[in-house]
């Protein structure tokens, strides 16, 4: 049977109706894991000899007994003794891990250069960045390495390497899903989600992931809505569109993205024009939470109880921790960190009183298109300029997901990001359904497959 | 109200001290000029006026959030689980440098 473009759902109902068994499906993604992944650097760990339904995850997801590196050298040799929350309930719904994807160090980027273990590539133009941090994540799902994978994203980490690589990626609601067993970067931002090909793939695994964890303080009470059927239900929604956010966004992807509301509209959906705060100030407010929370919480690996020394630490993450000190520094913590706080709470407002108006926020994902290797040392802070678009709503905590809506000039995805009100993954999935089944992304992730063949 | 900031060498290796962190010369000379670049993006935050704002540490909206009195920790490890990554050990003690 050919299985080569099969969504994971797809792949789940020929295990059930015993089609195929889950090990045959394992061990096809195994395979083509080993021949593509000197290629594309996308995972650090293959695991083989398992015998549930394929899926990785991201490096920094605590996975019990199998290597967990966040793509560091300090902890290049250590074994978690337990699972994330997250890990253990997809292996308590026969998922087993195919392995753990390449990342930006500590999740410090937007490319995977700053990787220990060296970048991935992207499957598109293996002379480009997948993306970042979640890039080895995106990787593997376009070039079919993995029917899904899970990252995370602080501000863009899952919406962007997902724009960069053709694929769907999914940001669920701050505290949607749980953090515990996640290694911390940002912890008033951190949010696991789904890399996938399809919406109905995201809604799957985000109805298995979500939900109340005890061991995460953090994480919301709310009810888990089952997503696979409500994103099914054919809504029209209000959808706001905002001039801040196509400053200096390359002509290419503003010209899919308005050819995006165009279907939209033909659609039945209505777009309203609406005022956000300009996302240059949610750069800096990013930067300096972010760093702020890097600081407190790379202070943990000191050596004693795992992991290598302070002295593993690359320049990336000495960047941040240094700056994260300064900002929380007796003389400057007001000015910078606790500002910051306060302009989050402007930006939280100005969202609320745009959903006012509107059901959901579309814009592009990214200002640009994959850059090639070799950028990222040009910026002084290259991953907050990337991720400018996403990170406003990150900030405000809301959910968002990135699609695919076509190619540039030389043949690069381009992904526009559909931004909703916290706990509304399912009208923000929803609508992203909606575009899929209207327009199947262009079929451009077809093109990608034919230059991996099984 | 504005204090003039410059990260000099001194001033980074002081930052660094606090961190915890060794910085290698090239790693001095690379960090001064990127940490004053972002200082000087960041700046732009001062633009805003936020004298009547509340900050917002969390978007969860949660309060005191604990274990019930009584539940178990199903997820707590075994001596031998806490202790299999670490390199310096004697009889189930972390071995660290002389802390007073």
């Amino acid at each position: 049977m050919e299985l080569k473009g099969k969504k994971l759902i797809e792949l789940i109902s020929l295990i059930n109706s015993k089609q195929l068994s889950a090990t045959e499906v394992f061990n096809y993604f195994l395979k083509r894991s080993n021949k593509y992944n000197k290629q594309l650097n996308a995972y650090l760990t293959i695991c083989d000899n398992q015998t549930g339904i394929p899926i990785a995850f991201k490096d920094n997801f605590l996975t019990r007994n199998i290597r967990t590196t966040a793509a560091s050298r300090v902890l290049e040799h250590y074994i978690p003794p337990y699972n994330a929350t997250v890990v253990e309930k997809l292996l308590n719904k026969g998922f087993s891990v195919l392995g753990k994807t390449n990342m930006d160090a500590w999740a410090h980027g937007s490319s995977t250069e700053t990787s220990d273990f060296g970048s991935s590539k992207n499957p598109w133009d293996i002379t480009r960045s997948p993306g970042g941090s979640s890039g080895g994540a995106s990787s593997v799902v376009a070039s079919y390495l993995c029917p899904v994978s899970i990252g995370s994203e602080t501000a863009g980490s899952i919406r962007q390497p997902s724009a960069w690589s053709g694929v769907v990626g999914l940001k669920p609601t701050y505290g949607r899903v749980s953090r515990y067993g996640v290694i911390a970067m940002g912890s008033s931002l951190d949010s696991p989600g789904v890399i996938a090909l399809s919406v109905e793939d995201c809604a799957y695994i985000l109805s298995i992931i979500a939900g109340k964890d005890k061991y995460d303080a953090t994480s919301l009470t709310e009810d888990v809505p089952n997503y696979s059927e409500s994103i099914k239900k054919n809504k029209k929604y209000v959808i706001g569109i905002s001039e801040e956010y196509l400053k200096d966004i390359e002509p290419d992807i503003k010209k899919n993205y308005f050819k995006a509301i165009e279907i939209f509209k033909k659609m039945g959906h209505k777009i309203k024009k609406i005022k956000l705060i300009d996302p240059s100030y949610s750069v800096s407010v990013y930067t300096i939470i972010q760093r702020a929370e890097v600081s407190s919480n790379l202070s943990r690996y000191d050596g004693l109880r795992f992991g290598n020394n302070r002295s593993s630490f690359s320049e990336e993450a000495k960047k941040r921790i240094i700056l994260g000190t300064f900002t929380l520094t007796q003389g400057y913590v007001d000015e910078y960190y606790k500002k910051a706080q306060k302009i989050r709470t402007l930006i939280i407002n100005n969202f609320k009183q745009a959903f006012n108006n509107i059901d959901l926020i579309l814009a592009p994902t990214t200002p640009n298109t994959a850059l090639k290797l070799g950028e990222f040392q040009k910026y002084s802070f290259f991953g907050e300029l990337m991720d400018r678009l996403n990170e406003p709503s990150s900030i405000a905590g809301l959910p968002g997901i990135s699609i695919p809506v076509g190619l540039d000039k030389t043949k690069l995805p381009i992904g526009i990001q559909i931004i909703g009100k916290k706990l509304d993954e399912e009208s923000v999935m929803n609508l992203a359904y909606q575009f899929e089944k209207e327009t199947n992304f262009f079929g451009i992730i077809k093109e990608l497959f034919k230059k991996y063949p099984d | 109200m504005k204090k003039s900031l410059k990260f000099d060498k001194k001033y980074l290796i002081y930052l660094a001290s606090l961190s915890l962190l060794t910085l290698t010369e090239q790693e001095i000379k690379s960090l001064i000029t990127k940490l004053e670049e972002t200082v000087k993006y960041i700046d732009n935050i001062n633009a805003i006026q936020t004298d009547s704002t509340s900050p917002t540490y969390q978007t969860g909206d949660l309060r005191n959030i604990f274990f019930k009195d009584g539940e178990k920790n199903q997820r707590k490890l075994s001596q031998d689980e806490v202790f299999k990554n670490s390199r310096n050990k004697s009889n189930n003690y972390f071995i660290t440098k002389k802390i007073i």
